[in-house]
């Protein structure tokens, strides 16, 4: 059994980077082995955004990661810095800057670059998906 | 024998997008944190070693003094010795194409030896390159 670390840092419509990361972090726990973070950058922030409304035909994408997550207990991180660059705030961070609420899905929790750090030193292998 | 150290292939230029920069911080971030990581820097990332001068003119021309300011990542490169990064390795064919315009450019020495002078460059040709690749077991490309 390998413990994996996945890097998302492509936005979930922007290219295909995304949904084959989710596919790939599927295929990773369908098989019995397990992911200890998911960490997502850059613009990767917008796979945990909870206002996405993609029409009925699309796939919702950060959806689809919020289940993910649920299903599986995975620890779920949003840099922080990319986070408030994309304007992807949880409750918390959204007092601390006076905004109007929280665009986080509550599967996913802000945090640092220390908390991949701590990630990649326990994983197997890590994937990075930009 | 497979190295332990993670590496960092920065493959993109300072001033296109935040990739560049989010390699260097990860980088910097497992330094603070004593994970032995190898930084290489291959492509357009061979525009961190740009002379500083060069690199911050470039961001404030006329064309650009009415749009907001972009931050210089590749002064982070700068930085790399204050974490205990002593050296880092470039392709070489990147290195000399950039050498060149450099050299076009300013009509004076390559700026290598002028604004990195704690870091040691290890040049790598195409078949060293592969090898360094191989060496490791974690590689991240930005």
């Amino acid at each position: 059994m390998y413990t994996f670390t996945l890097i998302i840092r492509a936005a979930p419509y922007a290219s295909t980077s995304a949904r084959t990361a989710l596919g790939f972090a599927n295929a990773v726990l369908a098989s019995g082995n397990s992911i200890n973070c998911l960490f997502f950058q850059d613009e990767g922030v917008l796979n945990a955004g909870s206002h996405s409304t993609p029409p009925q035909d699309e796939p919702n994408i950060p959806q689809a990661w919020a289940t993910l997550i649920s299903s599986y207990d995975i620890d779920a991180v949003v840099c922080v810095a990319s986070a408030l660059k994309h304007g992807i705030v949880d409750t918390i961070e959204a007092n601390r800057y006076e905004l109007k609420g929280s665009t986080m899905h509550p599967s996913f929790v802000i945090g640092g670059l220390g908390s991949l750090v701590d990630a990649c030193s326990t994983a197997h292998r890590v994937l990075h998906f930009s | 024998m497979k190295t332990e150290a993670t590496l960092i292939i920065i493959n993109s230029s300072p001033f296109a997008g935040s990739s560049a920069r989010t390699g260097i911080e990860l980088m910097l971030t497992m330094a603070a944190f004593e994970r032995p990581v190898n930084l290489l820097l291959k492509g357009e990332g061979i525009g961190h070693l740009l002379p500083l001068e060069i690199s911050t003119l470039s961001l404030v021309t006329n064309e650009a003094k009415n749009l907001p300011k972009i931050k210089n990542h590749a002064l982070n490169i700068v930085a790399l010795p204050l974490y205990g990064i002593a050296e880092i390795y470039v392709d070489g064919q990147a290195l000399n194409r950039t050498e060149q315009n450099i050299l076009h450019l300013t009509k004076q020495n390559p700026a290598l030896n002028q604004n990195h002078g704690e870091l040691i460059l290890t040049e790598l040709d195409t078949q060293a390159l592969k090898v360094f690749v191989q060496q490791h077991k974690e590689v991240l490309v930005f």
